[in-house]
């Protein structure tokens, strides 16, 4: 993301919150978590969404527990209410149904009916049926409601038979949807008052069921528990059992019409019928020991709803699942506030493991493992457990997390980004720099094979002193401008000014196949704008203003290079050494502009040279061959004295030393040529010494 | 005496094509015989009728076998949820090719010398892979007890119809025999009882128990 080493300095002062992904992720973490321990979860409603998921789920795949067995409806249908047009009819009908019900060998049956009309005469029926069942030693168990008044509030009990009293024992249907209309929810007893309780209709069943009074075998250890005495789980001894009074999520099974062993067993009044006449010549008890809901089941009978688990439900189902769910102790129910939020902490523990994903798309992959990871450990401690946690609300807030931490990383990378490009123009071409934006590890340190162009401007004491300070640094940043320009014109590098000199080079931080050609047409562009400076300049200034250009490549180290507190990104090695030296021999030869042999073979194509000299600079070794270029302000017989010169030049490397002179000097007074005056001095010294082992290469003994 | 054993035979022959009408001795099942005993001299034994009158000494019995090994399940339950005069329910393995098992085994007896309210007397064959088999044989076995409070047993009874029903009320998973019985039977004295010619059969399977059930309503109700 930002060059190795420079990144420490980049990021002093940037914001903590972009900087390090702890504060926002302690900061959401902790608000979430703190909101889910005071006001619970924040998204209970898709909680609940995904509990119901769940439950269908888990249906559909064939993996719902079954039922019992024991608990069986019987529906009240259109056609069955058909047969019986009258109140009197229907009511028979009710009392029908318990007389065959009880000799099929249900131990309970519950109306969740309330059979509000009529009068005495037609409620006998049904009384006596109830009585009788009494006789037998079972239960039948009506329903009553505890609604609000309309006129003016107070609870006001709806109940069967309201011409006379009430008929015992009765279970309460009041059910309540959650805010979306859904029915998940199950209150197992009513209490009114401080100490007052009712049963609601699958607790009333259960104890029936268990031959359990109500008023006598039910007690109230405390506020919120209920307590009775059943068989062990040893089938040896009498043990409390007690139930905690607080709401349950309903275990359903399968949806009103399901199938298999999942589903509760229904039989319209028909069947019943049917079932009885064909059970009695066996004395089949296919309710044998049931508890038998009954209740209106079609359109526009009876209350409907949607549950957890499917939709238009009859809320009959309700009291029977709550019912299997005592029977099996198999009810649900929501994590504590505490549980949640600590699953919510937890996720700073994901998150300290996302730190280790840099990329965007590792961390968007360990956003989907935890997301998944949520969805699957809820899903289980939904089946598995009996527990409904709240893994929504912490996967909806690691969702947020990994959105922010996005966020928060492409933030600081804009702003490593905007400092990174600050500091960079400094150094490259804007070209350059977005290549090098866009690939950060180009900028890593690596040997390259470069082309540098040094540049030295002349007599700049003497300038300064005819300037002043304010002239010369203004007359220094119109050159380094000039030279600026057209470095960047070719994608070129800055290495740095110093002084008056300044080096740029090309071939890094990414390799420029045509390096060489951009320096040289660099070259050519500096040249032109210097001249152009020239033309604006005083004239005692332009008479001291001078410049010399020259251009080598080989390979040098390039990287950052400085210390924590500054840090230049620039080249190291022989090679710049190399191209000072050749920018001091312009002075030396008098020319304008120097290439070396290694920079001029690169040239494509190559252009028209004069080959100056072959020798070794001080201090170096290896020798270098130099060439001048032709270019827009070279002399105007450069053809001219380019024939010459190397005529002169090829007697010179023979170690005719006295006829190179003589060419020399000849080009020297003939055309001013500045380094045949330079050459015809070195053939006058090597012929008056000359050297063993000529080979044509001079060692020069001046930087 | 020639004339009641011919008369009798008639109906014992009439009454075992009744009983074995309903069962596939193809598949496998298991046969029971409720009697009362009267000990002598002489022995007399007879085929059991809830309408039987009782009288001191007698006992009831059950004759069972079934085709391959099964277990059965045996428990006398009153209409309001007791064990009929106190007996204790039988759960026992039976061997299969039709080799015969009598219960109660000792030292439970089932005593016929007073009159009960009515009653069911249940009969289940279970498989020997059925699922019931262990919560059943943990529940008898803690039955069977002589010295358990009045409390546990009556909790244990009901806890035993709550089986009992589970594994019998779905009519589609469970062989239910017919309710006949027979209307008249001889008396046998001083010999072997042919308890086959009055038993009753059930088909049973892992999944689907047979069931016997004899009705002291379907007594009233002849």
């Amino acid at each position: 993301m930002t060059p190795d080493g420079s990144a420490r300095s980049l990021t002093a002062g940037e914001h903590v919150w972009l900087r390090s992904p702890w504060p926002l992720l302690l900061v959401i973490c902790g608000v979430a978590a703190l909101w889910t321990l005071l006001a619970g979860d924040p998204f209970e409603g898709l909680e609940m969404r995904w509990f119901g998921q769940i439950l269908r789920w888990r249906y559909e795949r064939g993996i719902a527990p079954p039922v019992d067995p024991s608990i069986v409806h019987v529906d009240i249908t259109q056609s069955d209410l058909r047969k019986t047009p009258t109140l009197e009819s229907e009511y028979q009908s009710a009392a029908t149904i318990i007389r065959q019900a009880t000799e099929l060998g249900a131990k309970v049956l519950a109306f969740d009916v309330v059979f509000g009309r009529g009068d005495q005469a037609m409620a006998d029926p049904i009384l006596k049926e109830i009585e009788s069942t009494r006789s037998q030693s079972k239960t039948v168990i009506l329903a009553e409601a505890l609604l609000p008044s309309p006129e003016n509030g107070k609870e006001e009990r709806i109940r069967s038979f309201p011409f006379r009293e009430r008929v015992l024992p009765t279970g309460l249907i009041n059910v309540r949807a959650d805010n979306d209309g859904v029915l998940r929810r199950y209150d197992y007893v009513h209490r009114s008052g401080t100490d007052k309780y009712e049963p609601s209709l699958a607790l009333a069943c259960y104890l029936a069921w268990r031959d359990i009074a109500w008023d006598k075998g039910v007690t109230f250890p405390s506020r919120d528990v209920a307590r009775w005495e059943e068989l062990s789980s040893d089938f040896t001894s009498v043990e409390a059992r007690e139930l905690k009074l607080d709401t349950v999520l309903l275990n359903y099974r399968s949806p009103w019409t399901g199938k298999g062993s999942a589903a509760f067993r229904h039989y319209n009044v028909a069947q019943l019928d049917g079932l009885y006449q064909t059970s009695r010549p066996t004395n089949a008890q296919p309710l044998g020991n049931a508890i038998v809901l009954i209740s209106y089941y079609g359109a526009g009978l009876g209350d409907m709803g949607t549950t957890s688990i499917a939709p238009n439900q009859p809320r009959v189902i309700l009291h029977s699942t709550a019912l299997n769910d005592l029977m099996q102790r198999s009810w649900l129910r929501r994590t504590p506030r505490w549980i949640d939020a600590a699953a919510i902490l937890v996720l700073l523990l994901l998150g300290a493991v996302a730190t280790l994903f840099r990329g965007t798309a590792s961390l968007l992959f360990f956003w989907v493992v935890g997301v998944a990871v949520c969805a699957v450990l809820s899903a289980t401690l939904i089946v598995k457990a009996g527990w409904v946690p709240g893994l929504m609300s912490a996967a909806v807030v690691w969702s947020l997390l990994t959105l922010v931490e996005l966020g928060r990383r492409q933030s600081h990378e804009f702003i490593q980004r905007l400092k990174l490009r600050s500091t960079m123009s400094l150094y490259f071409s804007p070209h350059i720099m977005e290549h090098v934006l866009q690939n950060p590890g180009s900028m890593e340190p690596q040997q390259a094979e470069l082309t540098v162009l040094l540049t030295d401007l002349r007599n700049s004491t003497a300038i300064a002193e005819l300037l002043g300070p304010p002239g010369m640094f203004q007359l220094l940043n119109q050159v380094f401008e000039t030279q600026t320009r057209a470095i960047l014109a070719e994608d070129g590098s800055m290495e740095h000014f110093l002084g008056d000199q300044f080096l740029s080079y090309w071939g890094a931080p990414d390799a420029q196949p045509d390096a060489a050609d951009r320096a040289f047409r660099a070259s050519l562009g500096l040249i032109t704008g210097m001249e152009e400076l020239r033309t604006n300049l005083e004239p005692n200034l332009k008479a001291l203003f001078g410049y010399g250009v020259a251009l080598h490549s080989g390979t040098a180290l390039i990287g950052n290079k400085g210390s924590a507190q500054r840090l230049d990104y620039g080249l190291v090695g022989d090679l710049i050494n190399a191209a000072a030296r050749v920018e001091s021999l312009t002075k030396y030869y008098g020319v304008l502009f120097l290439i070396t042999r290694e920079a001029y073979e690169k040239l494509s194509p190559s252009p028209k040279v004069r080959r100056i000299d072959k020798a070794v600079v001080k201090g170096k070794t290896t020798p270098l061959e130099l060439f001048e270029v032709r270019h827009a302000h070279s002399p105007e017989h450069f053809d001219e004295i380019l024939d010459r010169y190397n005529t002169a030049f090829a007697e010179y490397e023979r170690g005719s030393f006295q006829a190179a002179e003589g060419m020399f000097a000849a080009l020297r007074d003939d055309r001013q040529d500045k380094p045949s005056a330079v050459m015809a001095e070195r053939c006058r010294e090597l012929a008056n010494d000359p050297p063993k082992d000529w080979n044509g290469i001079y060692h020069l003994t001046t930087k | 005496m020639g004339r009641i054993l011919y008369f009798a035979l008639g109906w014992l022959i009439a009454g075992t094509a009744l009983a074995t009408a309903a069962v596939d001795e193809e598949k496998p099942h298991g046969r029971v015989c409720l009697s009362i005993f009267e000990p002598g001299p002489p022995e007399k034994e007879e085929a059991f009728q809830i309408s039987a009158p009782t009288g001191a000494g007698k006992l009831v019995r059950a004759y069972v076998d079934a085709s391959d090994k099964c277990s059965v399940l045996v428990a006398a339950i009153t209409k309001d949820g007791k064990l009929v005069n106190g007996w204790r329910p039988q759960l026992a393995d039976v061997p299969p090719e039709y080799e015969e098992i009598l219960l109660p085994s000792a030292p439970v007896k089932w005593e016929w010398t007073a009159s009960s309210a009515p009653f069911d007397f249940y009969v289940l064959f279970l498989a020997p892979d059925s699922k019931e088999i262990a919560e059943a044989k943990k529940l008898v076995d803690a039955m069977q007890n002589p010295k358990v409070d009045d409390r546990v047993l009556g909790l244990q009874t009901g806890k035993l119809k709550e089986l009992i029903g589970r594994i019998a009320s779905d009519k589609s998973s469970a062989n239910q025999a017919p309710g006949t019985e027979p209307e008249i039977g001889g008396v046998f004295r001083g010999a072997a009882f042919p308890w086959r010619q009055f038993a009753r059969a059930a088909n049973f399977a892992a999944d689907r128990p047979g069931v016997v059930i004899v009705s002291s309503e379907a007594a009233e109700t002849k």
